[in-house]
């Protein structure tokens, strides 16, 4: 695994309070073009929390968030997914009673000449993007609803491709889904790596985690707990950073010496 | 019973008019199943029936643009209908509006014909005061408050207190409207007599 | 494992491509013409009472339905519109109402008719967009706003009449385009229904704010996430509604010179019934007005049917809420029908 250099986000102790909750206590992420960051963490850990404010959900009560080496403040989701940054939801942004097509674009309609809807560059347009993450659809008036959950994950995923996404977050992607479906999903990660996307993947699932990621992030109650390359740990260390008291942070730096692997942080 | 004395009138006009009685008659209920308006039917029916008339309650509406086709349509499938009720003064302006626009519309100043209608109301409002006028309503009752015991009750308060007793027969129920007396009653309502 | 760009299996290893079997290809003539349904039970119907009652077989009897399903129908294309994008509004019935008034009452004060028609436009327009903003920032329910809404205005127009009709008073011209009849045939309603009727199916089906209106009644949240400005899209559907109340309530006016008190009353849920019979689901994100305008039809045809077959009409009322309840119901059918062919044979 190389080091790919300037990260492309960067957030520093990164707090986060809702009333009395500490859902985050200073968090430092750094994110690489190309790369897979699996952020694990048990249920409540603060994973969502810490790409929300990434996307500009909500903004941090403390800390700050770099994109491209620029300081950035965003005000709503909308600002951050125009610079290139997006969330997809476990349920997707999907709406299930509409079509392929129309889902596609939603938001980002293209008109022809009249300023209609221009139908024929929306279906043959979403068929080939999707068709790109390697999932074969012949219907783009088919109903997102009667698609299987592999292929809405790649209909989402695609098409914040399309609309040129460089992060791009995928909050659960593999939950509820069957077992091929899982594979499918993971095989998605791979063409993001190879589009050179960053690519946040937050699961609670250390397998799945550790079958695509190159980098880990582990938050245990709102601490980060554990930030380390794949080779440099084992999926039995992740589970025992996602599950032990929020104690001590295990990172790369430690990590390093032992077995002697560069520090993607510098 | 409601509704008996309305008939009565009805079938006197139009036995006056076609020297027999009608063979077809139908009641608008224009709020259907409202007791005052299922009663006003039932004494109705009560009158009709026996004559040898096939009577009929239908369900309205209060939407004249619902009431009118309502009355179009029961009309095109009916047509041996000859006189048509109803229980509010809307009803039976939107109903002769109807009957003008297919032609079936009956006059009491013209001489009988057969297939055309002829309407019969409760209530007043100037439109209908109007066709009542022209001849093209039969008629309608007057539901003035003093007229419906009220002036009953204050004459028995005259006698009670005064002693004071008038010396004709008046009516005190229903004012029955007609052709001949509509001018008069649009005559009372321009001078600010009665609304 | 990898999949090979030219190897055409989906993720399930199931060929998506090429099955174009019967059952998908009938599937997809649902999907892409949801109306299909109500339209051939329609012309059945039609067919059924013409044989059955040849009184039924009259050019009268035919415009007469017409008229009747005009007068609801446009009431019906923007409760339709406004279902479809999630809302309700039942107050259309006393937006209707107070629309005779507002348009009497200013053509009697002398503005000239066209111009106190719009300016009724304009005030319906408003009522919907106060029930709009009241629904969206305070996140109340539509129903109880135009609930409120709907007690609101008949109550106001009955202080401000003292519960007497206003007459209109002024010239009439205007009122014959609007309500009069064409080519001795159709009233004008009837032609003013279908042409709103075909530019609200234009803007639902083929423009980016319809692809907005579906969204946001499908999943308001997802459309929100995918950057459509989901409450500027319902407050923009319940001025609509009330609009289209207001135009209708006008076409009224024009007609019966007479604002009355009880006009309108239970046109809601008429309008309502219309809409769900015509396909839009209750819940929004699916529905058409070419679906509102045969649901309207069908509603007005069943009460003539009736009529003409000699039945009670009493009879007219259960009948429509037995059908309102089949039409829910076979238009979730058709939706489970659809999840059920393409399930999966792993699921």
């Amino acid at each position: 695994m190389t080091d790919t250099g300037t990260p492309i986000v960067r957030m520093t102790d990164i707090h986060k309070s809702f009333g009395h909750v500490q859902a985050l206590r200073g968090v430092d992420l750094d994110l690489h073009a190309g790369r897979v960051l699996g952020l694990i963490g048990d249920n409540g850990a603060g994973k969502t929390t810490l790409v929300k404010i990434m996307a500009g959900v909500f903004p941090p009560s403390r800390g700050t968030v770099h994109y491209k080496g620029e300081q950035v403040r965003w005000k709503n989701p909308s600002q951050s997914r125009a610079s290139g940054l997006e969330i997809v939801y476990q349920d997707l942004g999907l709406v299930p009673i509409m079509n392929i097509a129309r889902n596609f674009f939603l938001g980002k309609e293209p008109r022809s000449r009249w300023g209609f809807l221009d139908f024929d560059h929306m279906a043959t347009e979403s068929l080939r993007a999707i068709a790109e993450m390697g999932i074969f659809l012949d219907d783009a008036e088919e109903l997102v609803e009667n698609l299987s959950g592999g292929e809405r994950k790649a209909l989402a995923i695609s098409r914040s491709l399309y609309f040129g996404v460089q992060v791009l977050m995928l909050d659960e992607p593999t939950a509820a889904l069957s077992v091929k479906e899982t594979h499918a999903v993971l095989d998605l990660m791979e063409t993001l790596k190879e589009r050179g996307i960053a690519t946040v993947f937050i699961t609670h699932n250390i397998h799945h985690a550790y079958a695509v990621s190159d980098h880990f992030v582990a938050l245990n109650a709102g601490v980060k707990v554990l930030d380390a390359d794949k080779a440099d740990v084992t999926p039995e260390m992740l589970t025992e950073a996602v599950i032990g008291e929020p104690l001590a942070q295990v990172t790369s730096h430690s990590l390093a010496a032992s077995v002697g692997n560069g520090n993607p942080e510098n | 019973m409601t509704g008996v004395r309305n008939a009565q009138r009805a079938l006197a006009a139009f036995t006056e008019l076609a020297g027999r009685a009608p063979k077809r008659s139908t009641y608008i209920e224009h709020v259907p199943g409202a007791w005052v308006l299922v009663t006003r039917g039932q004494g109705m029916s009560d009158v009709l029936t026996p004559e040898g008339t096939n009577f009929e309650s239908i369900a309205g509406e209060v939407d004249p643009v619902q009431m009118q086709e309502i009355v179009r349509a029961h009309l095109i499938a009916n047509p041996d209908v000859e006189t048509i009720h109803t229980g509010w003064s809307r009803p039976a302006a939107w109903s002769i509006e109807v009957l003008r626009e297919m032609g079936k519309l009956g006059n009491v100043n013209e001489p009988f014909e057969e297939g055309k209608v002829y309407v019969t109301s409760i209530d007043l409002d100037p439109e209908l005061l109007g066709m009542i006028d022209a001849g093209d309503c039969v008629g309608t009752i007057d539901q003035q408050v003093y007229l419906q015991g009220w002036y009953g009750a204050a004459l028995a308060w005259q006698w009670v207190t005064n002693q004071f007793l008038i010396a004709n027969d008046i009516s005190t129920g229903p004012y029955v409207v007609t052709q001949e007396n509509a001018a008069a009653l649009i005559g009372q309502a321009e001078a600010g007599i009665r609304a | 494992m990898t999949i090979n760009a030219t190897d055409p299996v989906s993720v399930d290893g199931t060929d998506r491509r090429g099955r174009d079997d019967f059952r998908r290809r009938v599937n997809r003539m649902v999907r892409r013409i949801p109306e299909l349904g109500i339209f051939s039970t329609l012309v059945l119907l039609v067919a059924v009472f013409s044989i059955g009652a040849a009184n039924f077989r009259t050019v009268d009897s035919y415009t007469s339905i017409l008229t009747v399903a005009a007068n609801v129908g446009i009431v019906a294309l923007g409760c339709g519109f406004l279902m479809i994008s999630g809302e309700f509004d039942i107050s259309v019935g006393s937006v209707y109402l107070i629309a005779t008034l507002f348009f009497a009452q200013m053509a009697n004060a002398g503005l000239i008719p066209p111009l106190a028609f719009l300016v009724t436009l304009i005030l319906c327009a408003v009522i919907g967009l106060v029930n709009g903003l009241i629904t969206v920032n305070l996140r109340i329910p539509s129903f109880i706003v135009t609930l409120a809404a709907m007690m609101f205005y008949r109550g106001m127009h009955i202080i401000l009449t003292r519960g007497f009709s206003v007459s209109y008073k002024a010239d009439k011209e205007f009122l014959e385009m609007m309500a009069g009849i064409t080519f001795s045939l159709m009233r004008n309603t009837v032609i003013w229904w279908i042409l709103l009727a075909i530019i609200l199916q234009v803007v639902l089906a083929k423009t980016r704010y319809g692809n907005w209106v579906l969204a946001t009644g499908g999943d308001a949240q997802a459309a929100r996430n995918s950057g459509v400005p989901v409450s500027r899209v319902k407050v923009i559907n319940f001025a609509l509604c009330s609009l289209l109340a207001g135009f209708a309530g006008a076409a009224n006016m024009a007609r019966f010179l007479t604002s009355q008190s009880q006009l309108g009353m239970g046109m809601e849920f008429e309008a309502i019934t219309a809409a769900v019979i015509g396909g839009t689901l209750l819940m929004g994100g699916k529905g058409s007005m070419v679906g509102a305008v045969l649901g309207a039809i069908f509603v007005s045809v069943i009460r003539s049917g009736l009529i003409f077959f000699g039945y009670s009409s009493y009879i007219y009322m259960p009948v429509t809420g037995i059908i309102l309840m089949l039409a829910v119901i076979i238009n979730r059918g058709f939706s489970n029908f659809r999840l059920l062919q393409f399930q999966r044979s792993d699921a």
